[in-house]
């Protein structure tokens, strides 16, 4: 092909103006003359179409693995009505268990307000009040005991008497407040 | 769309459409699991096909959103960087490849780095082999907006190939500095 008409056919393919015939010639034309210097880059171009277009045994067909896809997939379809039955018995087993477990809690409730009875241990009331005495003597006694170990507990209260007098230096910092006005205004004196 | 009829008409186009994939994702298979997942969409929708007067370009343009969709997710290594990455790998195997077959990367990697859709345009138009009126339905654009973008995007092409690899003057030297630095 004379290379007047390749400018002009790579003129046109350049402004978006070509038709893929006038492409196929021009990529036909590049890959099989050597060509001049001038056109080099555009042979470059050509040769990656080329090799983009023709050579593409890397892409495989996965028609076989996608058919086999959808076919689950529409078996699968089929199922999806049940779907939406697992989907509502999911939500009534909910429920019952919800008011199964009311009712059971709500049972056992009521069932120890029932249970919780006093029943007499004693038959003598002379011997279950001495019994009583005895066993709330001997808590006191416990009780007393423990106390005693708290008696140092006192001293804290010594040791803070004195700190009562920081609620005046309190007082006094709340008639420092107003100084922060002052500070706003310095720092508009600032601006 | 019978079942019969998706099966011998929008089946086959799945390479056509994994190869397209390939392009946005470059990996096989995320670009297969794209393609299933468009089939997917498409069997679903199959009873509506008819309505289309081309299931390609729809299938197509399909494929695109949802690799474009996908790179976005992945966004956080950025696109720019790994083809940059590639390319400093790729001085180093220079000297590994054949003269053409170097050429022919270049020529990928310089439309690599167009913009969208200027990319797309270019692989329906060169690649795929698509009528500008197809490309238009594919990416909802105007044919006379195709073609622009296409012309633009061919010089673009031509040009940086021009001022990266055959201007062996300062481009190439301050290239190598910076490599060397």
């Amino acid at each position: 092909m004379d290379p007047k008409k390749i400018r002009d056919l790579l003129e046109k393919y350049y402004n978006g103006e070509s038709t893929l015939e006038e492409e196929s010639l021009l990529r036909e034309y590049f890959l099989n003359e050597p060509v001049d210097q001038e056109f080099i880059a555009d042979q470059d171009i050509f040769l990656y179409q080329d090799q983009e277009t023709n050579h593409t045994e890397d892409i495989p067909d996965i028609s076989e693995e996608l058919w086999h896809e959808l076919q689950n997939k529409s078996t699968h379809k089929v199922n999806s009505n049940n779907k939406i039955g697992y989907f509502y018995l999911r939500i009534a087993a909910s429920i019952i268990i919800i008011i199964g477990s009311f009712f059971l809690i709500k049972n056992q409730v009521f069932n120890k307000n029932t249970e919780i009875q006093f029943t007499d241990t004693y038959d003598n009331p002379d011997l279950a009040y001495q019994q009583a005495k005895e066993t709330l003597l001997y808590v006191s006694e416990m009780l007393n005991t423990g106390k005693d170990h708290l008696e140092p507990i006192k001293k804290i209260e010594e040791g803070t008497q004195p700190l009562s007098k920081l609620t005046s230096f309190n007082k006094g910092l709340n008639e420092l407040k107003p100084i922060t006005e002052y500070t706003k205004a310095d720092k508009y004196f600032k601006q | 769309m019978t079942t019969e009829a998706f099966k011998e008409n929008i089946l086959p186009l799945n390479r056509k459409l994994l190869g397209f994939a390939n392009r946005f994702m470059k990996d096989l298979d995320d670009a297969k699991d794209v393609v299933q997942e468009i089939y997917v969409k498409l069997w679903n929708m199959r009873n509506d096909l008819d309505k289309y007067n081309s299931v390609e370009a729809l299938a197509m343009r399909m494929t695109r959103n949802l690799c474009l969709d996908k790179i976005k997710l992945k966004k956080t290594v950025s696109l720019n960087s790994v083809v940059r990455e590639e390319s400093t790998n790729e001085l180093r195997e220079e000297d590994k490849l054949s003269e053409q077959k170097l050429a022919i990367r270049r020529v990928k990697q310089t439309i690599e780095t167009l913009d969208e859709p200027q990319k797309s345009i270019i692989q329906l138009r060169d690649i795929e082999g698509y009528e500008y009126h197809e490309i238009a339905q594919i990416l909802n654009m105007n044919v006379n907006t195709v073609r622009v973008s296409l012309s633009r995007a061919r010089k673009k092409v031509r040009e940086q190939i021009i001022t990266k690899y055959y201007n062996h003057g300062s481009e190439k030297d301050k290239r190598s500095v910076r490599e060397i630095l």
